[in-house]
């Protein structure tokens, strides 16, 4: 078994995911109260991830991640190393990779949250990270999990993007998905199956978590 | 309105009738990414020789391989490696008979360095990308050639792995790496200023296999018979391949 | 005090001035549904975008005031914290005059405290609402609808304590569809009609039956003031001048303090002569004047101990024609009053 491989993986959707929060959180809710003419151009940028084929998304990367480019170059000045084929990037590519993911459901929660709690909060003189945590966050909590299990199911099961700027080093860059790849082009199909049982098991087993905490989402929020 | 449906009659059953006279046989080729562009270039002359049709799918050896394995309608295999024609054989697909060699690749180095023994090969900050051993056989190959120079050992834990040795020399062609292992025949397509390497590792044979049955499976003989002539085979030198030994070599590396 | 405040919301355009040659206290304002009420008070409190205000109260200038605090079903509690949680965080960022215990046992909602903001009803949310707006130490205070869901003696209990905590200079601006409310509580009264106000002036003015030229029908009702002299059996006796009334009051005020007596017109019987038979109640008074109410009604008020008492009678009625200015009459009402 590839125990490397599924750690690292882990590894990486667990790194991946508290960084989409960190991001999607204030863009989905600039995202959410913004209102313009280019609104639906914005949203669409956030979006493209979802239909560029992985493969695509992860070309360009490993063209950014070049040290002639811009941000290879910005990268190499910083830590001094090269940015492909390194876990950064592959953490790199996975947020990129899984935004809509994150920023959608958060958008949705964001624009359900009815604007008369905000108003009341400011009106009652709370400063704003007291409006954030008490009124904001406790308010999108079920799409906050949502976002964030998301990411990571949808992190553990990339493979075109990571394909392509990984360069699969054991320890390092190669997660399970490009493990199973690996597998399964050597024609090792018991292993193969193994670890595809494993990503199997591990994604259903998230995603029914998911759609039951959504169920539950109607609970506590229907009160004026 | 009768004389209107005669006439729609007449010219259906014409059209129909012509489809069938020029329905020239046509087969399924299912070819390894690094044999993709030197086919491209040999087929129109098999084409208007033979009047056959082909359609090409290109594919990673291993992907296709499931496929076939799993009775893709393919009639003509040109594998990367001769690991995956064997195992058709191995596993009752197609007979013995009909995997053949049709290439054999040679290792090529592209860099900014002087061969292997310069030092910048086994320093800390050079990248050195080759294809994934396990999985492809140009990495196979470098792996084997990198043992034989001792210098495996030093760089095993940090060589960047493509998953082919098209996606190697892509990682190169980005400016990713510094040096890449990487098909001599990729020298030639690419245009590339790429050193020869010693030919210290067991011979990248590329095998093919006739997949087809029936009608199409003689017309994916004759390609076969067509990329094994010696005409070809001199253009294959051209484009970076080593000439078939003088007897078909069948079976194993 | 001037205010003039002007609002967009949607297609509903408001504009509403309102200028009182006295300073309000507390001041009331009614009207019908859609009038525009409640986006006069959300735009006070800076609820609404795209809107403006401009003038003052006593020295303070609207545009520049702090500390507007709105009470209504558009300021809900925050449904992640329990009541005293939504309390304590309100009083944690904000100064109080009183105690937060103070506050919260004036709102009567010392017993609602550990519950969830799901759990309460109607009423109980209104009270734990006002008592976080007191948290938040308002300069001016807007009561939107805040008491509808209680009872009316708990309601008359409520308003009572919040007039003796809120300290003068603590402005109120309140909207309810119980003029009752407004008249034990407000000292001016304004009548807003399509987004515009259409009457301003003090509560006695404008209960007037000579002031009912507006489209808003405010009922007629007089307002007497007296002093609890005794207390039996849930009926208190009332002394308005040297006349004593009796009255059932569930908001059991204690004795001695001093009263108002909400008298609807329509509840008033008017006799020419003194007959104690038919009521309890009896005020005897001399008739000030007689005005034309309606199609069919006519408002009679008379002068009692000093105060004006309005009775309705209806325009068939002959004894109208006999009445004269200056003439003794005979008030008799029932019981069953509004004492605040």
């Amino acid at each position: 078994m590839e125990f490397s491989a599924i750690w690292l993986t882990l590894k990486l959707a667990g790194l991946s995911t508290l960084l989409l929060m960190l991001v999607a959180i204030p863009v989905s809710w600039w995202l959410s109260r913004w209102n313009s003419r280019f609104k639906a151009v914005v949203q669409a940028c956030v979006a493209l991830p979802l239909v560029l084929p992985p493969t695509v998304l992860g070309f360009y990367l490993l063209l950014a991640f070049a040290p002639d480019s811009l941000i290879g170059e910005l990268w190499l000045t910083v830590t001094g190393e090269r940015l492909a084929f390194t876990f950064e990037a592959l953490v790199f590519g996975s947020v990129i990779y899984s935004f809509p993911f994150a920023v959608q459901p958060l958008y949705a929660g964001f624009t359900q949250l009815h604007p008369h709690y905000l108003h009341t909060a400011k009106m009652l003189n709370l400063p704003w990270y007291v409006r954030l945590q008490r009124v904001v966050l406790p308010a999108v909590r079920p799409s906050l999990l949502i976002a964030a299990g998301l990411s990571f199911a949808h992190t553990v099961g990339e493979f075109g993007v990571v394909l392509m700027i990984g360069g699969n080093i054991p320890g390092e860059t190669r997660v399970v998905s490009i493990a199973l790849f690996d597998q399964v082009e050597s024609l090792n199909y018991s292993i193969a199956h193994q670890l595809a049982a494993v990503l199997l098991v591990f994604s259903l087993c998230l995603l029914i978590a998911l759609y039951w905490l959504q169920g539950q989402r109607r609970l506590k929020w229907n009160v004026m | 309105m009768n004389q209107i449906m005669r006439c729609l009659w007449a010219i259906i059953v014409t059209v129909c009738a012509t489809q069938v006279a020029h329905a020239a046989p046509s087969i399924n080729v299912a070819v390894a990414a690094n044999f993709a562009a030197p086919l491209q270039k040999l087929l129109p002359e098999f084409e208007a020789a033979s009047g056959i049709t082909v359609r090409v799918s290109v594919g990673s050896s291993g992907a296709l391989f499931a496929q076939i394995q799993h009775g893709a309608p393919y009639d003509l295999f040109l594998s990367a490696d001769s690991k995956r024609p064997q195992a058709l054989v191995a596993s009752g697909r197609v007979q013995r008979s009909a995997v053949q060699t049709y290439a054999v690749g040679h290792l090529a180095l592209v860099g900014n360095i002087d061969g292997l023994s310069d030092p910048r090969l086994t320093a800390v900050g050079t990248r050195v990308a080759i294809a994934e051993p396990d999985i492809a056989p140009y990495g196979r190959a470098a792996k084997q050639l990198l043992e034989q120079l001792r210098l495996w050992e030093t760089l095993a834990s940090r060589l960047i792995r493509g998953t082919n040795i098209q996606q190697t020399l892509q990682f190169w062609q980005t400016g990713n790496v510094d040096v890449a292992f990487i098909a001599a025949s990729q020298c030639v397509i690419y245009q590339l200023t790429c050193q020869r390497l010693p030919d210290n590792y067991a011979p990248i044979i590329q095998q093919l296999a006739v997949t087809g049955q029936g009608e199409s499976a003689e017309a994916a003989k004759q390609l076969a018979a067509f990329l094994r002539s010696p005409q070809v085979q001199s253009q294959l030198a051209e484009a970076g391949y080593a000439p078939l030994a003088s007897g078909p070599s069948e079976g194993s590396r | 005090m001037e205010c003039h405040v002007t609002a967009q919301a949607g297609q509903f355009a408001l504009d509403i001035a309102l200028s009182t040659v006295a300073e309000p206290g507390w001041l009331g304002i009614i009207g019908h549904s859609g009038a525009g009420k409640s986006t006069f008070l959300q735009t006070l409190a800076g609820l609404n975008a795209g809107f403006n205000v401009t003038g003052r109260w006593h020295d303070k200038d609207l545009s520049q005031l702090e500390n507007v605090v709105l009470v209504s079903a558009q300021t809900p509690l925050f449904p992640a914290l329990n009541v005293a949680g939504n309390l304590e965080l309100v009083a944690r960022h904000n100064q109080q005059l009183a105690s937060v215990n103070t506050i919260v046992a004036l709102c009567e909602c010392t017993a609602l405290m550990s519950r969830q903001t799901n759990e309460l009803s109607g009423g109980e949310l209104q009270r734990v609402k006002l008592a976080r707006a007191l948290l938040a130490n308002p300069a001016l205070l807007l009561l939107d609808e805040s008491f509808s869901a209680m009872d009316r003696a708990l309601r008359f209990g409520i308003l009572q304590k919040l007039k003796a905590y809120l300290s003068p200079h603590v402005k109120v601006i309140m909207v309810s569809h119980d003029i009752n409310d407004i008249i034990v509580s407000c000292d001016h009264l304004s009548i807003i009609e399509s987004g515009r106000c259409v009457a301003c002036g003090p509560l006695s003015e404008m209960l007037n039956p000579a002031a009912h030229d507006t489209h808003v029908s405010l009922p007629l009702i007089s307002v007497l003031h007296g002093e609890v002299k005794a207390r039996n059996k849930g009926v208190s006796q009332i002394s308005i001048g040297k006349t004593s009334v009796n009255v059932v009051d569930e908001s059991a005020i204690p004795v001695g303090h001093s009263v108002r007596l909400l008298l609807p017109a329509s509840e008033v019987t008017i006799a020419t002569e003194n007959s104690t038979v038919l009521h309890t109640n009896c005020l005897q008074g001399i008739v000030q004047s007689v005005v034309s109410y309606s199609a069919t009604q006519s408002a009679v008020t008379m002068v009692c101990e000093g105060q004006e008492l309005v009775a309705l009678l209806d325009s068939y009625d002959n004894r109208i024609n006999a009445l004269q200015e200056g003439q003794w009459v005979w008030g008799y009402f029932s019981g069953q009053q509004t004492l605040a």
